[in-house]
Order: structure tokens, then C-alpha cells, then sequence
């Protein structure tokens, strides 16, 4: 940026916002925050900001922390009519993200569903709008058929080499001798070059899922709050959501092995009934429902090819 | 807030206009928050500090009169835009013929003894 310069400028300000702000709490902070910061990056963008000088008058223009926090405090204090103001049995949360972090996990544990579960994830991503068109094509291209895919070829290289072995025995029934051979089929890769694509095909795919994740995380934690209509009791209710992502993750591997608990996984996130801790039990659940026949299918087949 | 606080007599008028100013501008078109700034600068007067936009940004889409939306831009971040919402519009509606008669009165009380054509001075 041209005027790095004078950076600490803004640096000073949004910190003296951010400490005059503490009183807001956390989410309507945040909220300022961002919409301040991304006033003075509009107003570089725009080419209003190109030097010191215009900085500053920038800055005197969104005037002092203080008064803007005290802006933010007048809240109900019958200075602005309020008629139309939040019902009381209204709260807000930040915004969730359950619709990028589905999409990570079709893109990454999902391809185990093959082109089903990667064809998933993509469609999730591109329909999210926390993601600028550059990032969901990094997402698109990273994982072409997904980690699963690489995974699956690695098991076509690796399960044509068959081994046995063979004991000679003597006329006493002891072991003289043991012959072991191995027979492979197919192909096989230089360790080198498997290396490398395990690397670009399973570990890059995962780390970009991550960064994509924390990405979305911060943008919707700069978005408005979220209304969360709170029950009387304040109790958790129970929605055909809540319910069918129990239903899924329970007894949804019994019917559809991985689809059931992945979907029950997606009703669980969309839920806006859960706590966050509560879809994160959820999920905890869910991904052992998930992994445990995995583990199983491959055990027996390892088991079979011994 | 005590009486003798407000220095600028206009000060608790303008933070009383200012969110209906916000809606005006929002049935147009949708803005972004640096848009909407710039907007209401171009009035004089209207806003003294800018920044206080943003909170009161804020407490409009609690109340429901904004939505936001997050978009593209074509350098740089998605931006968040706003848009007024039916209940907004509503309020807006509200207030515009609540103002008129207002502004009316007021115009008619310190016009007394001055004529004609006070209005809007």
C-alpha cells in the first residue's frame, strides 16, 4: 500500500477505538470495528486516501473513539425515538459459518463419498458468499476429487502387490525354511513423486480447508449479529432439524453408511437452535459414527488380503 | 442526558433525523457504509462525525429496519451493503409525514413577524 507510511495512523485509531469500545461487549465492538476499518479501506480504495494529509482528514471526518463509542451507547437512552426497538425476547449471536465449514468437510473427510461428497463441496462452496470468486476456485482446484481421491489411488497402487509366504517343513513337521514372495501388479510410484503428490493432494487440501474456514470465520464475525429468538424457558427447543440430525447421526449409518451421519452432521450446523458447544458434541459424535465403519471396511480388507 | 449538555442545540435534533436520513437514502439503492457516509456528507450539516454512522448502522438492523448483505467488490473484500427493510420503509413513511408537519410548525412559529419564505432556512 502507498501510504504504509503512515499506517500507524490507523493503527492508533482503531486501537483507541477498540479500547474506548470495550464497554459495548464483545460482538457490537466487533461489529464497529469492522465497519470502521472497512470505512478507512473503502476510503484507500477509493483513492480519497493517497497521502498523510488526506489520512488524517479522513480520520478527523469519523471524529474521536469516545464520542463515536458514545454513539453506540446511546442505546435506549431516549435520546433517538425508538418505536420500532428489538423486542426483549430477542438476542443476537455472531454469525455462524456451519455453511463454509459443511463445505470444508464435504472437500476434505467428505470425499470419501468419492465424486459425490467432493461434487457436494463444491456446490457449497461456490453458493456461500463469504468467499471472494478467487478463493472458490483455489477451492475448487485444490481438491479435484478430494484427498479421498488420492487416497483411493494410492490403494490401486498398493493393493495389487500381493504378498505371500510359504514354510517349507521338514519330515518332523518343523520349519526348515520360509519362502515368502511378493507378487506386484499394476503400478507403483518412486517413493519420491508419491511423496509429493500425498503432500499436494492430502496435506494441501486440508491446510487450504483450514485457512478458507478461519477466513469465513473472520468476515462473519465482522457481519451483523444474528437474531437468536430465545424460548421463554430459555430451554433448547427441538425443530424437525434438531431431531432429523439426531435421527442421522445415530441411526443414519445403519441405513445409509457415511451419507446418514455427513447429513445428519449438516442438519446439526444448520440448526439455529444449538449452542456452538452443542453442534461441536455433535460433531465429535458424528465423525466417530463416521469414521468407525471406515475403519472397519479397511481393517477387513487388509484382514482378507493377509 | 441533561438539558445543559447539548452545546449545539441541533445536536439531539440530528441524531433524532439522522437513521430516517439513513432509510431515505436506502430506498433508492442499496449502499455500502462508506457509500452511505459520503451520501449524507454531501448535505451540510447532517452529520458531524462520521464514525457515528457506523453504530447507528448497527442498532438500525437490530431494530429491523436495515438488512445486510455481503457482495463482491471488484478490488479488495466483499463489502457489506445495506438495505432498508419493509419495516423500515414503514418508519420512514411514519416519520416523513410526522416531519413535514414539524417542520411546518416550527417554520410557522419562528416565522412569526417575518413573512414568507422561512421554509427550509
Amino acid at each position: 500500500m502507498e501510504f504504509t507510511v503512515v499506517d500507524p495512523l490507523v493503527e492508533d485509531y482503531l486501537r483507541r477505538l477498540d479500547a474506548a469500545a470495550y464497554p459495548l461487549g464483545d460482538d457490537r465492538r466487533g461489529e464497529l470495528m469492522a465497519g470502521i476499518r472497512e470505512h478507512i479501506e473503502a476510503a484507500v480504495e477509493s483513492g480519497e486516501v493517497h497521502d498523510e494529509v488526506s489520512l488524517r482528514a479522513l480520520l478527523d471526518r469519523l471524529g474521536d473513539p469516545e464520542e463515536i463509542v458514545a454513539a453506540a451507547r446511546d442505546d435506549g437512552s431516549g435520546a433517538t425515538p425508538y418505536p420500532l426497538g428489538a423486542p426483549a425476547a430477542v438476542t443476537y449471536r455472531r454469525a455462524g459459518i456451519g455453511l463454509e465449514i459443511t463445505a470444508a468437510l464435504f472437500l476434505t473427510v467428505g470425499s470419501v463419498l468419492l465424486v459425490v461428497g467432493w461434487l457436494v463441496g463444491v456446490v457449497l462452496v461456490w453458493s456461500s458468499r463469504r468467499w471472494t470468486v478467487g478463493e472458490k476456485l483455489i477451492a475448487t482446484l485444490v481438491f479435484p476429487g478430494g484427498p479421498a481421491a488420492a487416497l483411493v489411488l494410492a490403494g490401486i497402487g498398493a493393493g495389487v502387490t500381493s504378498c505371500g509366504s510359504s514354510s517349507v517343513l521338514d519330515a518332523n513337521g518343523d520349519v526348515v525354511d520360509v519362502q515368502s514372495s511378493c507378487v506386484s501388479s499394476g503400478w507403483s510410484l518412486p517413493p519420491w513423486l508419491g511423496l509429493t503428490l500425498f503432500v499436494a493432494w492430502v496435506i494441501v487440501p486440508i491446510l487450504v480447508a483450514g485457512v478458507l474456514v478461519m477466513r469465513a470465520r473472520r468476515r462473519a464475525d465482522a457481519e451483523p449479529l444474528v437474531p437468536v429468538t430465545v424460548s421463554p424457558r430459555g430451554t433448547t427447543r427441538w425443530g424437525g432439524l434438531e431431531i432429523a440430525a439426531v435421527l442421522l447421526l445415530s441411526v443414519g449409518s445403519f441405513v445409509a453408511p457415511v451419507v446418514g451421519p455427513v447429513a445428519g452432521l449438516v442438519c446439526a450446523w444448520l440448526s439455529d437452535q444449538w449452542t456452538r458447544t452443542e453442534k461441536w458434541i455433535a460433531t465429535a459424535i458424528g465423525s466417530l459414527v463416521l469414521v468407525v465403519p471406515i475403519v472397519a471396511v479397511v481393517g477387513l480388507l487388509s484382514f482378507r488380503s493377509l | 442526558m441533561e438539558p445543559g449538555e447539548a452545546q449545539n442545540p441541533l445536536t439531539q435534533l440530528r441524531r433524532g433525523v439522522i437513521e430516517y436520513c439513513v432509510l431515505a437514502l436506502l430506498t433508492a439503492e442499496e449502499l455500502y457504509g462508506f457509500d452511505l457516509v459520503k451520501r449524507l456528507g454531501e448535505s451540510e450539516g447532517l452529520v458531524t462525525s462520521e464514525g457515528t454512522i457506523y453504530p447507528l448502522l448497527s442498532r438500525m438492523r437490530r431494530a429491523g429496519w436495515v438488512t445486510t448483505t455481503w457482495r463482491e467488490s471488484e478490488s479488495g473484500p466483499p463489502r457489506r451493503y445495506y438495505a432498508i427493510t419493509r419495516s423500515g420503509q414503514h418508519a420512514l413513511d411514519g416519520f416523513t409525514t410526522e416531519w413535514r408537519r414539524f417542520r411546518d410548525s416550527v417554520d410557522a412559529v419562528l416565522g412569526t413577524g417575518e413573512g414568507h419564505g422561512v421554509h427550509r432556512g
